[in-house]
């Protein structure tokens, strides 16, 4: 155990003499050089480079000869390397000093008056892959989750009492772009008559031209009958027409691209319902409830190793 | 419970009490009794907390609620005017002083210790018998431990950690319990020190270079001014360690105390009576599970770091510097084997 | 040492050897200090405080006029000879412990009541002057009960301790009816100029407690609709039927008034 002594280079000393096997002469040099206490004067001891260091000066001729210091030269001289962020030993600087950042602004606000959530404006966040771009650490989505409740605990101030410094430090945490502002373009019949509409299920895309008619179908150029031969097939692509009594008063012109029957067939049901809705509006409960405008977005599930299937185990073969 | 609440307003234990009356809404409304139009607030207004005097007035006025920007100026004012009213409190506890306005090192008083919960260690049964030196006696089946011993150990460490800062160290103050965030924010912030409030990453000093090579580093002079022009010499420097480490709760950072040890960093921690005190340097023994207790000593410690950073900056100021600064010479010399890089205008000078 | 890991302890010694053998080229800056201010001999066992239960009284003593304080020390506990138990922690034992006792087991409800642990400074005791029972910022409890027998066991003459646990107590049951003629005067108070104070706690327990048989006895009606049904369907069954026919007239009862 380190015994108490003033000068514990001198201990140094003292142990290296004694015990060291090393050429003991150079590392003495080195400790010497420690001993100095590292006053430095600046330009004034580089002057005096020969005589005695500070410390040796007896302390009252060193107080009333105090040499003017020459800053420029100091203040531009390095001293440490030290790190830029109290966070540093976190392993993610940035990310808890956003943090910190925002609890301080929500205590320091908090007896700001709120609105209900629903009433506060809508802002877009950053996603976590574009916060872990904006910080460049690898912040976990608990953690950021943590971030997010504050920003919209801020974000619920009232609206028009909402301090500046909170405005510029919300605005840095949207991500680019506004995606709120992006109008939803209704799609509507075009001038000559026809309603386009897509539609998928499982591999199958479907895009259909509805125009009023006779209830005549086109599927890739083929009729109904040729592609599918299954009446229930038939049944179930041309289900909205059917359901809404209207098979007689669409035609509709289908190109139907990968997959197989079924797919296909329920593609085109899709498809058909979109389209027959922007000619008739009127008819979405009706749809709705035949569930022909129902997206079905079930896919095959992919295969896994150590699997046979996706999900089905090899049988266990004793031995 | 309510009629009881009452009762504690009417009571004479209130006049023995010097503290104020707190208003009970409950107890006092007149809702019920009251014939007049009572005002529902709107969807869209803001949800401010409203006096039970202002709801009084709200319910016998007829006017049209006022804008909540109006609305909050008018509360704010009214609290203003309210606050030099009645008695006055004196003495009160308020548990956010100690993280306000820590005390210095010299201002422990037993007393304080005392009213922090610092004396109160573990069950009999869960003591490390290293620890029986800081103890005074048994009480009620929990080991109580010596105040004096505590203050005594205290001052010790404050006095390390100001004279590390006064020697421009790095001071890393870790408490990783749940509530010890801000006070640990706080120390750091008064020490000029860092901090770490979360869990600690295995390997941040045996294994630096992975975990904390990402994080900005930066090279000051004496008055701690940033000097953007080395900042390309910083580039493939080994991470940096701490030269002090305060720990407030040391069982749970037995990885970080390990590391300590193996790169040699003294470390000061709270050590309760079921702690190992040999896996700090500078042991305090306290109670390390009272959050009141723990803010304490972290802001104790914070103010010894203050002192020694104002030393350390008044003594740069006049030109002088306490420890031996780092010289641009070292930092343009290559890091990993200590020569000059190739290329560099330090190598052409040298050859010269 | 064997297990005991004496590293962190050992940091400026092992920085110096560190350096001295050139394993790193600059002794850190907190060398000086560690060495100013050493690490404590953590590992040293002293023996722990011992703690003796002392008495204060006043007593008449023979030859002199005036009382006098007399210090009564209770003998020592025998401690155990072991090895292993000479350095452990003793007890620490006031007078004021079977003071407590004894009051707290005579007034079990006085536990019941809220009090506040909180200190603010910890020298609330400063304040305190035991000679009367009420005290400036302190709520009347079972433990002014116990510092005022205690005070005048310490400065009353002669005074036993069946005597001054009788005179505390008087003082504490006087201002505890008190606190209670208070109480129910405000409360009355209150009530004449509209005050409401809600339904009492146990007008509360009665409603939650009315409101469990309700739902017991739509419940029991489901319950009653049920088995009925269940005996109709298998009256179809002769012996059945004659079953249940017997046991109707057995039971004059209706259902309905059995599930009420």
């Amino acid at each position: 155990m380190a015994r108490p002594t003033t000068n514990g280079l001198a201990q140094a000393l003292q142990a290296l003499q004694i015990r060291s096997t090393l050429p003991a002469r150079p590392v003495i040099r080195s400790l010497a050089q420690q001993r100095r206490t590292y006053a430095i004067e600046v330009e004034a001891a580089a002057q005096q480079s020969s005589t005695p260091t500070p410390s040796e000066l007896p302390p009252t001729e060193l107080a009333p000869a105090a040499p003017k210091i020459e800053f420029g030269n100091f203040l531009s001289r390095p001293a440490r390397i030290v790190p830029a962020s109290p966070s540093y030993f976190s392993g993610s600087p940035r990310f808890i000093d956003h943090v910190l950042e925002l609890e301080n602004l929500q205590a320091k606000y908090a007896s700001l008056p709120t609105v209900a959530a629903s009433e506060a404006p809508r802002m877009a966040w950053f996603k976590l892959a574009q916060f872990r771009d904006y910080v460049g650490e690898p912040v976990p989505m608990k953690k950021y989750k943590i971030l997010v409740k504050i920003l919209q605990r801020l974000n619920r101030i009232q609206p028009d009492m909402v301090p500046e410094e909170v405005k510029t430090t919300l605005k840095s945490f949207l991500r680019p772009g506004n995606p709120f502002a992006v109008e939803h373009i209704s799609r509507t019949v075009d001038e000559n008559g026809r309603a386009r509409a897509k539609g998928k299920r499982k591999e199958s895309t479907a895009v259909v031209q509805l125009v009023e008619g006779e209830g005549e179908v086109i599927v890739n150029g083929k009729s109904l009958v040729e592609v599918f031969q299954r009446v229930h097939d038939r049944e179930s692509a041309l289900w909205a027409l059917r359901c809404t009594q209207r098979l007689d008063k669409y035609n509709a012109w289908v190109t139907v691209r990968g997959g197989g029957i079924t797919g296909q067939a329920e593609a085109i049901t899709l498809a058909i319902g979109r389209a027959l809705m922007m000619h008739e509006p009127g008819l979405k409960p009706v749809l709705r409830k035949a569930g022909v405008i129902s997206v079905d977005a079930r896919r095959v599930e992919r295969k896994k190793p150590g699997h046979v299937k996706a999900r089905k185990m090899p049988t266990w073969v004793k031995r | 419970m309510i009629v009881r609440n009452l009762f504690m307003r009417q009571s004479r234990q209130l006049i023995a009490l010097n503290r104020q009356a707190p208003v009970f809404t409950r107890s006092l409304s007149t809702e019920v009794a009251s014939d007049t139009i009572t005002q529902t607030p709107s969807v869209g207004s803001a949800e401010i907390a409203q006096s039970p005097v202002e709801q009084g007035i709200q319910t016998t006025s007829t006017v049209p609620e006022p804008r909540p920007l109006k609305q909050w100026d008018a509360l704010e004012k009214r609290r203003h005017k309210f606050n030099t009213l009645g008695s006055k409190v004196q003495e009160s506890y308020d548990p956010e002083n100690v993280l306000r306005n820590p005390p210095k090192p010299a201002d422990v008083t037993l007393e304080m210790l005392l009213a922090a919960g610092t004396h109160m260690g573990h069950s009999t049964s869960r003591w490390n018998p290293q620890n029986s030196r800081y103890i005074f006696g048994i009480r009620e089946g929990i080991h109580i431990i010596s105040l004096d011993v505590t203050a005594a150990y205290l001052r010790r460490a404050a006095k390390v950690v100001e004279e590390v800062a006064a020697r421009g160290g790095i001071i890393l103050f870790a408490g990783t319990r749940k509530g010890q965030k801000r006070s640990v924010v706080r120390a750091a912030e008064l020490a000029k020190g860092y901090h770490i409030f979360e869990r600690w990453i295995p390997g941040s000093l045996t294994n630096g270079q992975q975990i904390l090579g990402h994080c900005k580093t930066k090279v000051v002079n004496a008055l701690d001014q940033e000097l953007s022009k080395f900042r390309v010499d910083l580039a493939d420097r080994p991470s940096i360690k701490p030269d002090l480490v305060v720990v407030l709760n040391p069982l749970e950072n037995v990885v970080l105390l390990h590391e300590c040890g193996l790169n040699n960093v003294p470390t000061i921690g709270i050590i309760d009576t079921d702690a190992d005190p040999t896996r700090v340097t500078y042991p305090i023994p306290a109670n390390d599970d009272t959050l009141r207790g723990t803010n304490l000593i972290a802001g104790i410690l914070g103010r010894a770091g203050e002192a020694g950073q104002a030393r350390r900056l008044k003594m740069a100021q006049e030109g002088k510097t306490t420890y031996e600064p780092i010289t641009a010479r070292q930092l343009r010399l290559d890091p990993l084997t200590g020569t000059p890089p190739p290329g560099s205008e330090l190598e052409k000078s040298e050859r010269d | 040492m064997g297990k005991i890991n004496l590293t962190a302890l050992r940091v400026r010694k092992t920085a110096l050897n560190q350096f001295a053998s050139g394993k790193i080229n600059k002794l850190p800056q907190w060398v000086d200090v560690v060495g100013q201010i050493p690490p404590s001999e953590a590992l040293i066992r002293t023996p722990s405080p011992q703690h003796q239960l002392v008495r204060q009284r006043m007593k008449t003593v023979a030859g002199s006029s005036k009382p006098q304080v007399v210090f009564e020390v209770q003998e020592k506990p025998r401690k155990s000879k072991k090895p292993s138990r000479l350095f452990q922690p003793v007890e620490l034992k006031y007078e004021e412990d079977e003071l407590r006792h004894t009051f707290f087991r005579d007034h079990p409800w006085e536990l019941a009541r809220p009090r506040v642990l909180l200190e603010s400074t910890g020298k609330d005791h400063e304040h305190y002057d035991w000679s009367r029972i009420t005290q400036p910022g302190k709520r009347l409890d079972g433990e002014s009960v116990v510092q005022r027998q205690l005070w005048l066991l310490n400065n009353v003459p002669d005074m036993t301790k069946s005597n001054a646990y009788d005179i505390a107590r008087r003082e504490f049951y006087r201002l505890r009816l008190q606190e209670d003629i208070q109480r129910r005067v405000a409360a009355e108070e209150a009530e004449a100029t509209g005050a409401q104070f809600g339904p009492s706690y146990l007008e509360v327990g009665m409603e939650l407690e009315n409101q469990q048989y309700e739902k017991w006895k739509a419940w029991a009606k489901t319950q009653a609709q049920l088995f009925d049904q269940r005996t109709a369907a298998l009256s179809g069954a002769p012996e059945v039927a004659l079953e249940q026919q017997s046991q109707e007239e057995a039971f004059a009862e209706p259902p309905e008034a059995v599930t009420v």
